[in-house]
């Protein structure tokens, strides 16, 4: 597994490199320029992990289309390594980079003399947790293309075409920034960390153990 | 006897395509060439076989190991390749071998280095500037360079002009000539195998309609011709029969069953000559499989 990781991120170190380094020169703007220092609340340095996310963002991006063209599963498939092990490394990948974001983001928080304050940790905490919760639903929807006939991936697709209705829904009935608000309250307590990072964790679970029941490694 | 792969009732189905129920064997050292048209099963077999396509049905084992996808230890007696080669594009040829080398304990960097000079390749280019020969050349050292007792290869030489193919398959035929491996190796094009096949075996439509030795086939297919008056009459062991008025032209899977009972019959002027192993391959692969099976 440890090859494999080590293996992803040789192979694009260049890219790694840039997008932590935009990440960095970001956070030192930031922090030089007082915008951190400014900020008041945790929810208020949302703007600046965001930020910070979109440079994770396109390296995913650049990652999963390079392994896509490269037919890097295919590869890895062939190696022997056990399906399992090939399954964590692969969301271990993911996991890896956004805690160096992670790291980044905590030290420009840090520098800024935020670092004390437990809410900005456990909001950090509760907003990776979150962003990991949408790259497992994606990397599911993908795993689940690989199951014969797409009736897993239909049925995936189909709940979350439920899901935009109900927001669509919501936004019209005037109810969504109560329940964002609701959802999002827990996002500075360690309760609401903890139950962030575990759903988190159980999808990431989930989608290793539909990556080993794949029907195929073609792609 | 150990066998280097066996493969039990293998089924896969797609929504229009259903490959076997499907039984095959290799014994070590055996050289098998897996002949039948494009889309016959030929790549679904070895998917299987290999784990990149996960079987409905079936058992299949490499070297007596289940080819469990959780316990991958007999991939270590596989050396595959397939109908495409998948590489670190950005990565030379050296650390893509690099890369590779660090799952195989039989690894020979010695051996990949030798197998690149008798290929006449270049390691040090990245795989994306590799030509399409040179990109099948260095898979077969990928594959090669652990000294695999089982080599699998699905049409590796597919979609190269002749001349490339031609040099591909004479350094290729040149290293494995050595060995004592078992070899497995699939294919549309005949000529590529016949020079190194022990064995054949005629993949259609997910069927399997006949293995045999190369010896029995040219053996025993021969094409005549004879003259005859006569109308009604069916000969045996045959699978094509054309004529143009007394003049006759048939082609016999037996030609010792045929040619008695042209005997019989009082045909003239009967000729037999030898068939080519392509012309027989076509005509296992157009013709009835019960009675080539009965025959055989």
């Amino acid at each position: 597994m440890w090859k494999i990781l080590k293996t992803e991120i040789r192979y694009h170190k260049t890219v790694i490199t840039a997008a932590y380094a935009s990440g960095v020169v970001f956070l030192i703007v930031a922090v030089l320029s007082g915008i951190l220092k400014r900020m008041d609340s945790p929810m208020a340095t949302w703007s600046l992990m965001s930020v910070v996310t979109s440079a994770y963002i396109f390296l995913l991006i650049h990652i999963g289309s390079h392994d896509e063209t490269e037919k890097r599963e295919r590869l890895h498939a062939l190696l022997p390594i056990p399906r399992l092990k090939l399954g964590i490394a692969r969301m271990a990948l993911l996991l890896l980079l956004q805690a160096g974001f992670s790291i980044i983001w905590v030290i420009g928080v840090m520098a800024a003399g935020k670092g004390l304050e437990l809410a900005y940790l456990y909001y950090m905490l509760s907003s990776n947790a979150f962003f990991c919760l949408i790259v497992a639903l994606i990397a599911i929807f993908l795993d689940l293309g690989h199951f014969g006939r797409n009736t897993y991936r239909r049925i995936f697709a189909g709940f979350g075409a439920l899901f935009v209705i109900l927001v669509i829904w919501l936004t019209l009935a005037g109810k969504i920034i109560p329940l964002l608000e609701y959802i999002f309250l827990p996002y500075t307590t360690p309760a609401g960390a903890a139950i962030f990072v575990s759903i988190a964790a159980g999808l990431f679970y989930l989608d290793v153990v539909i990556y080993t029941r794949r029907k195929s490694y073609l792609k | 006897m150990t066998n280097a792969f066996s493969i039990r009732n293998l089924v896969k189905t797609y929504p229009e395509f259903q490959l076997g129920p499907l039984n095959l064997e290799l014994e070590p050292g055996t050289v098998l060439g897996y002949v039948g048209p494009n889309g016959s099963g030929k790549s679904t077999t070895l998917h299987c076989l290999v784990g990149l396509v996960k079987a409905d049905g079936g058992e299949m084992h490499v070297f007596n190991r289940v080819n469990d996808p959780n316990q991958p230890e007999w991939k270590l007696d596989i050396g595959y390749v397939g109908d495409e080669h998948v590489f670190y594009e950005n990565w030379s040829g050296e650390k893509n071998l690099k890369f590779l080398a660090q799952f195989y304990p039989n690894w020979s960097n010695k051996l990949a280095v030798d197998l690149a000079k008798r290929f006449n390749l270049s390691l040090t280019k990245p795989a994306k500037e590799l030509s399409g020969g040179n990109r099948v050349k260095l898979a077969l050292i990928a594959a090669l360079a652990h000294s695999p007792k089982l080599l699998l290869l699905d049409e590796p030489t597919s979609g190269l002009d002749p001349v490339v193919r031609a040099e591909v398959l004479d350094v290729l035929f040149e290293v494995l000539e050595d060995g004592e491996r078992a070899i497995f190796y699939s294919t549309h094009i005949l000529s590529d195998i016949s020079r190194l096949a022990d064995e054949l075996a005629f993949l259609d439509n997910g069927q399997i309609k006949l293995r045999a030795t190369k010896e029995d086939l040219t053996e025993q297919w021969r094409k005549i011709s004879f003259r005859f008056s006569g109308n009604n009459f069916k000969l045996e062991a045959t699978t094509s029969h054309k004529h143009e008025g007394v003049d006759h032209q048939v082609i016999s899977f037996n030609h010792e069953v045929t040619l008695r009972q042209l005997g019989e019959l009082g045909a003239e002027n009967v000729q037999a000559y030898r068939l080519g192993i392509d012309e027989i391959a076509v005509q296992i692969l157009k013709g009835s499989s019960a009675d080539i099976l009965s025959a055989n």
